[in-house]
């Protein structure tokens, strides 16, 4: 089993070890490439690996279509497509197919050229997929996630990102039964889905 | 998925906006956790290389000081007047240290046995008795120098310097040359 397929499964160190692997190399690669700073470039690494971690997660991304080899140059591509996005102030999509991605794929010949010859490359890339709605209202989603109070926050932080048990969230939070953690989950998406529709309602969209 | 179906298919984005957060916290915890240990090694290193530095200063010191109080201790004239004896002045000229050390340690319970019940009153005797024992107490504070021992020498010497007899001018002239 590759590091995806332990990501998938649930191991909880396997994402910290995929963390730790690349992020000398990716690091390296884009202050060289594209004269990022040192914190743009950690936080664009931190992107590409939480948008890989939720495309393994949503099973776009399995051990069977991302082999061991190909994990290196998906987060490449996945950095540069978040880096053009960034450049447009455009959204990412929360959860994207790979060849996406992999049109941002680099070639040596990157290593060769200056930073600004990079970049004038990046931007030359077309992407007829932007939707100006689209974008919004994935900037909702995620200010809206960012938002949301305690506990919710908290709650669905343990659910859906840690996967804990209801067992194990009913004994964290000192809720009475897992029954009580169902019926919070269900109330904190609720909130959640009434916070985010009532946003697209502000900005005009109504459906 | 465009924005025409994202209503349609919200709580998995919600989902996907709760774990993209959830990651990102994450990774920020790793770097501060990671930093932190980096830290911390970087600190044993600077310490273990501060520590072994003052190590080879301290040996370097330690060799420099024992090596000066040796050429002082060698530079001592034992021949005038036969110091401590002629047995214990050969033993130091010959170099063996040790046996000189263990004759002056004979020769001063010798003495002290003596002095302890004299075979006479004469205070002239008894003086020269007790100048006997400094003589030896100096002897042995040579042999300390010759030795290398720098620290344990100054205190001998000291302890004559201070005794005020005999030979506390000799001991005070020693100790200025260390």
């Amino acid at each position: 089993m590759n590091i995806i397929g332990r990501i998938s499964s649930g191991d909880d160190r396997a994402f910290d070890e995929l963390y730790c692997t690349y992020r000398k190399g990716f690091l390296a690669l884009f202050r060289k490439c594209f004269d990022v700073g040192e914190e743009d470039a950690l936080d664009l690494y931190q992107e590409a690996c939480a948008a890989l971690y939720n495309n393994i997660r949503s099973k776009k991304v399995t051990e069977d279509n991302l082999p061991a080899a190909k994990v290196h140059p998906y987060l490449i591509s996945t950095g540069k497509w978040i880096l053009y996005n960034k450049r447009r102030k455009r959204q990412v999509p929360l959860v994207f197919e790979t060849d996406l991605v992999m049109r941002f794929h680099g070639t040596e010949e990157e290593m060769g050229r200056s930073p600004i010859e990079n970049l004038a490359a990046l931007d030359k890339v077309e992407d007829e997929s932007y939707d100006k709605e689209y974008d919004d209202k994935l900037f909702v989603i995620r200010s809206s996630v960012r938002d949301i109070p305690e506990p919710c926050s908290r709650l669905l932080d343990l659910v859906v990102f840690q996967g804990k048990s209801h067992k194990e969230v009913a004994e964290i939070m000192h809720y009475a039964n897992t029954d009580t953690v169902s019926s919070q989950r269900w109330r904190c998406m609720q909130k959640l889905r009434e916070l985010v529709l009532s946003r697209f309602k502000l900005l005009g969209y109504e459906r | 998925m465009n924005a025409k179906n994202i209503n349609d298919n919200l709580d998995s984005l919600l989902e996907a906006a709760i774990r993209e957060k959830g990651a990102v916290l994450h990774m920020k915890d790793l770097e501060r956790k990671n930093a932190a240990t980096m830290a911390r090694r970087v600190a044993m290193k600077v310490t273990s290389y501060v520590a072994a530095a003052i190590l080879v200063l301290g040996a370097v010191f330690s060799w420099k000081l024992s090596s000066d109080v040796r050429k002082v201790g060698y530079s001592f004239d034992l021949v005038a007047g036969q110091r401590g004896g002629s047995e214990i002045s050969a033993l130091m000229q010959e170099g063996n240290i040790p046996a000189a050390r263990l004759k002056i340690r004979e020769r001063r319970e010798s003495l002290q046995g003596e002095l302890l019940s004299p075979p006479t009153d004469n205070r002239e005797y008894i003086a020269q008795m007790e100048a006997d024992l400094q003589e030896l107490d100096l002897l042995d504070a040579v042999c300390l120098m010759r030795q290398g021992k720098f620290f344990h020498a100054r205190r001998a010497l000291m302890r004559i310097k201070d005794s005020g007899g005999p030979f506390a001018s000799t001991a005070s002239e020693l100790l200025e040359k260390l």
